[in-house]
């Protein structure tokens, strides 16, 4: 017993997972050895949330953007790219992330060139390589979904959405992010070394995966992501337990001795969606206990700031302190 | 982190001390206290050594073979090694005896004990039937030395009762304490084990000791020996056939006597005296009383009915002032001699250490408050009681009259008559003669002639001949004079009958005024009993008029230890202090509170087999909306029997992949209820929900049948499914 056995068909939340899985297939089909990062970067995308990943050099991170990035068709209309990618340098300027007005002689006005944010799929590569302000521009963007170029707004694409990385280990010269810089992103995923198989299996395939568009997998149209996303928001049912489970969460980190400063309401809020896209992956129109044991220290970790450096992974700070409210989740089911 | 690091030491460490413990109840009678402490740091020392053993090397079967075999053979060759020894002459001379029996038993007992020790714990490691059995030992050896006890039979293990009287310690409270040790070492492994298979049988055995414990232990008293009183006062001794009734029955008498039912004082001729010294009880005085006889007379009963052979109690219609009964509530006793210038009321608590079957009282007893009426820790029964007690001199006594007026004809006839030997008439009339004219017709005048009669011419001896004579009391009184009180008591009653007045043998305790010592507590012990004849005088009741032959060849009762006496009049008061006026059957004993447990035990384990049925069978009736859910947790029991339980904090998917492999329906049992609990109003049960529920019970059925039984046994597996 499944659940496309017991929903009934036509199903706008069957369609989100229809898209959702094409998507997941094309994206797979490039990047091997990823699955469980691949599902966390599809969440996002539904949920509308950015990714910051974690990794060394080559460890296919831009193969991961790219391929996400051809997997959805951009709007006919609007002549953006469906996937840009940005590498961040200290030399880099504002201007070089957001576009900048440039003065048109001819019309004797400023004409605006967008840059690269104005796109579906970003990937900002190395992002704590650039200073602060470029930093700072480009989180605007992600919060805001817009550009302010000289008083004049540049709405970004609907579906826009950034995948940024910094590499945990070469930090000479960096510009590490804050906290509040952080809690933009809705997942910071730490990427372990894929397994051995699936390392043969990347260099067996790479011929094939050069070809960049197979041709049984047709790429998905932007509008269907954002009626996917629609529809998981409107469809997928999530308990008041589970909103009870998130915020006993959020407080017994914020009680930990251990932890100097925790997760924000904000993120609580930007993690229901997610729970939701989740359970819409995993083929349940309800958000379950086992979304919230899976998801939510990836959602919490990079916000919790330990008192002490090096007293605990907060990852795993994260994933101890909610076995209590997990626990009573759990319980809570029976008595009803 | 660091209690991660010592557990298995805490571990170890609990379970050594455990065989520890058992080794010293088990061995502790069969050997001196040298080889109680060796075997008890042998069992400690050999768990640990084969824990540390299993766990420092992975050892393999052969290894754990080659450990068991040397631990075997250094076990049995200390034991041969202690048998040569023993035979060593050298060696006694060089410890002394008491040396060397010590040394060859504390090896002996070490050797094997701690061989035997390494063994269990190995075998324990490696296989689940041995770790039962390790828990059994550990429990049997517990419940043994209890069972030892049972009915309060204090008399093992020797070293551990012994040390504890010598302390003044109550030695069933040693052994409720060492159980009360065992028990909770259990309890911690229990808490402790990881193992989780182990949990149920644990558990068992923790349910099994306690029961034992309260089932056998019994408080007992202090330890006494059954008084050899002959007076039949005591409830041990009226149980018993006596010799005297035995040689009557002999010749012909004894038929008739039976179909009496009534109670006589029994004619010895060989009395026995050896529970002389033994305490019976203890009386506490609330006010100072000199008796005037100089003697405290505690009456039991009075033997006034002549029923043509000898003097019987009498049915309900006299001796009315007597107590025939303990009383469950406060009673006033009805015929109680008034308060006049003769008596007085006198406060007196009593405390008996051996059964009785009748109370006693102090002459004379108006009014009695049971205390207890059940066995306590001390004492038997306690009660207290207000006598009106003589105060009046013998002397001032004189020119009463016998009697009562309004006595019926019948009640002087029951209280004069007396056998029809002529003799007594005679001698009665022939000793009045000597009074001087004045006091002739004087009732207390003439009992007094008949005293000082017996008096000077009877003699005292426990050894006579009359038992077997037709009438016992006509045998003594007019032959060789040789009896003891209950001779003296029927041929005085006899005579005193025969000048008209009404007289009947009290018997009970008689305590010389000297014996309390100026204290107030007064030890009754066996030898204290006494029968004594009493005169009714009126206006005064029951008057004692005793005797006290001059010759005697029987030395009368030494006084009793005054430090026993105080020492137990101490204790009355405080425990009549304790429970200063309550309704009687509201004190909790030991006894009592053991079958309380007991029922509750029974109770709670009949509540949990019914919760834990429910909680089965409910979902099959319940609507379709409560299904999911009720099936859910049903299936969570079954699984909890079987020992598997959702750890803290793991979700219920991740508990359902865990036992995928177990019962591969229940993954989609779990995703219905979830989808029930946390699906909204969506979730109603599908149709197939019963085939699941049933394909899991299939799935489970392939467990172990030993598994589900000890899983079915456990009424507590339900409340630990989470």
């Amino acid at each position: 017993m499944t659940i496309s056995e017991t929903t009934p068909a036509g199903d706008p939340l069957i369609e989100a997972r229809d898209v959702l899985a094409r998507i997941r297939a094309r994206v797979l089909h490039q990047v091997i050895g990823r699955d469980d990062v691949i599902d966390l970067v599809l969440i996002a995308l539904v949920a509308d949330g950015h990714v910051l990943l974690e990794d060394f050099p080559g460890s296919g991170k831009t193969t991961l953007a790219k391929a996400l990035g051809g997997a959805i068709r951009a709007p006919e209309d609007g002549g953006l790219a469906s996937f840009r990618r940005i590498q961040f340098t200290p030399d880099l300027l504002p201007s070089d992330v957001t576009g900048l007005s440039v003065f048109d002689p001819e019309r004797g006005a400023f004409d605006f060139r967008p840059g690269p944010v104005f796109t579906q799929i970003l990937l900002a590569d190395e992002i704590n390589r650039t200073s602060p302000k470029v930093q700072a521009a480009l989180l605007e963007a992600m919060g805001e979904k817009q550009v302010t170029l000289d008083n004049v707004t540049h709405p970004l694409d609907r579906l826009f959405f950034v995948i940024a990385t910094q590499n945990p280990r070469d930090l000479a010269g960096t510009y590490p992010l804050p906290v509040a810089q952080l809690d933009r992103f809705l997942f910071k995923v730490r990427m372990e070394p894929i397994d051995r198989e699936a390392e043969l299996e990347v260099l067996r395939t790479r011929r094939e995966r050069r070809d960049e568009d197979p041709a049984e997998l047709p790429p998905v149209g932007q509008e269907e992501v954002l009626r996917a996303r629609d529809a998981i928001d409107a469809n997928v049912m999530v308990d008041d337990a589970i909103h009870e489970c998130l915020v006993d969460t959020a407080a017994a980190i914020r009680a930990d001795d251990r932890v100097a400063q925790a997760a924000s309401t904000r993120s609580l809020v930007l993690s229901v969606p997610a729970l939701q896209a989740r359970a819409a992956l995993h083929g349940r129109d309800f958000v379950s206990s086992e979304d919230l044991a899976d998801l939510l220290p990836w959602v919490l970790a990079h916000r919790i700031e330990a008192v002490a450096l090096g007293s605990a992974e907060p990852y795993d700070l994260a994933r101890e302190l909610m076995a209590g409210p997990l626990d009573r989740l759990a319980r809570r089911s029976l008595r009803r | 982190m660091i209690l991660e690091a010592l557990r298995p030491n805490v571990l170890t460490s609990l379970r050594a001390a455990a065989l520890a413990l058992a080794a010293v109840v088990v061995i502790s009678p069969l050997t001196v206290a040298a080889g109680v402490v060796a075997a008890a740091v042998a069992a400690f020392a050999g768990a640990c050594l084969a824990d540390a053993y299993q766990r420092r090397t992975a050892a393999g079967p052969l290894r754990t073979r080659g450990a068991a075999i040397a631990a075997g053979s250094i076990g049995l060759g200390g034991a041969v090694l202690a048998g040569w020894l023993a035979n060593q002459p050298s060696l006694t001379s060089f410890l002394g005896v008491a040396g060397a029996v010590a040394l060859i038993e504390a090896l002996r007992s070490a050797s094997v004990i701690g061989a035997f020790a390494f063994l269990l714990r190995t075998a324990a490691a490696r296989g689940q039937l041995a770790a039962v059995a390790e828990v059994g030992i550990v429990a049997a050896a517990v419940s043994i030395s209890f069972a030892a006890h049972r009915g309060g039979q204090v008399h093992r293990p020797f070293a551990l009762s012994d040390w504890a009287w010598s302390h003044g310690i109550d030695p069933a409270l040693v052994f409720l304490v060492l159980g009360v040790a065992a028990t909770g070492l259990l309890a911690a492994l229990l808490v402790s084990e990881t193992r989780r298979y182990r949990l149920p049988i644990h558990a068992l055995a923790i349910v099994a000791l306690g029961l034992l414990v309260v089932t056998l232990v019994r408080v007992s008293g202090l330890p006494l020996n059954t008084p050899g009183s002959g007076l039949g006062l005591t409830g041990e001794a009226a149980a018993q056939p006596q010799e005297g009734r035995a040689s009557e029955g002999k010749d012909g008498k004894g038929q008739r006597r039976d179909n009496l039912q009534l109670d006589d004082l029994p004619f010895r001729d060989d009395y026995e005296s050896d529970g002389d010294q033994a305490p019976v009880a203890v009386v506490v005085l609330h006010d100072d009383h000199s008796p005037p006889a100089g003697v405290y007379y505690f009456r039991q009963t009075a033997f006034s009915h002549y029923n043509g052979f000898r003097l019987v109690e009498s049915a309900s219609d006299y001796d009315r002032d007597v107590l025939r009964i303990f009383p469950s509530q406060p009673w006033d006793v009805p015929d109680a001699p008034p308060l006049s210038g003769s008596r007085a009321p006198l406060p007196t608590s009593f405390g008996l250490l051996v059964d009785h079957v009748k109370p006693f009282a102090l002459d004379s007893p108006a009014r009695v408050e049971p205390r207890s009426v059940v066995e306590d820790f001390r004492f038997q029964r306690t009660y207290h009681v207000i006598s009106h007690v003589q105060t009046l001199p013998y002397v001032q006594m004189l020119g009463g009259r016998a009697g009562e007026p309004h006595w019926s004809a019948e009640a002087w006839a029951h209280y004069t008559s007396h056998p029809a030997d002529p003799r007594y008439r005679k001698l009665a009339r022939s000793l009045v003669e000597t009074l001087s004219p004045e006091y002739q017709e004087d009732p207390l005048a003439r009992a007094m002639a008949v005293k000082s009669y017996l008096d000077e011419q009877g003699i005292y001896s426990l050894k006579s001949q009359h038992a077997s004579a037709e009438d016992p009391a006509a045998s003594f009184l007019f032959g060789d004079l040789t009896g003891y009180c209950v001779h003296f008591a029927h041929a005085a009653t006899y005579l005193y009958r025969a000048l008209g007045l009404p007289a009947r043998v009290a018997a009970g305790y008689a305590v010389p005024e000297a014996d309390r010592a100026g204290g107030s507590a007064l030890l009754v012990r066996g030898g204290n009993a006494h029968a004594w004849p009493e005169i009714h005088l009126e206006g005064v009741g029951w008057v004692v008029v005793d005797l006290a032959p001059e010759t005697a060849l029987d030395g009368g009762l030494a006084a009793a230890d005054p430090e026993l006496q105080r020492l137990l009049g101490e204790m009355l008061r405080e425990q009549l202090r304790e429970v200063p006026f309550e309704e009687p059957g509201a004190r909790w004993t030991p006894a009592d509170l053991g079958a309380r447990v007991r029922q509750l035990l029974l109770g709670l384990l009949a509540l949990g087999f019914a919760l834990k049925w429910w909680r089965r069978l409910v979902p099959w009736v319940a609507p379709a909306a409560a299904r999911p859910r009720l099936f859910y947790r049903a299936a969570l029991d079954r699984l909890s029997e079987l020992g598997e339980r959702r750890r803290f904090g793991e979700t219920r998917e991740a508990f359902a992949l865990r036992q995928t492999s177990r019962a591969p329906s229940f993954p989609q049992l779990t995703e219905v209820h979830l989808r029930a609990a946390f699906g909204g109003g969506a979730g109603v049960a599908p149709e197939n929900l019963l085939d699941v529920a049933r394909g899991l019970r299939q799935e489970l059925s392939v467990t172990p049948l030993w598994r589900r039984l000890l899983g079915g046994l456990d009424p507590t597996a339900w409340m630990r499914s989470r």
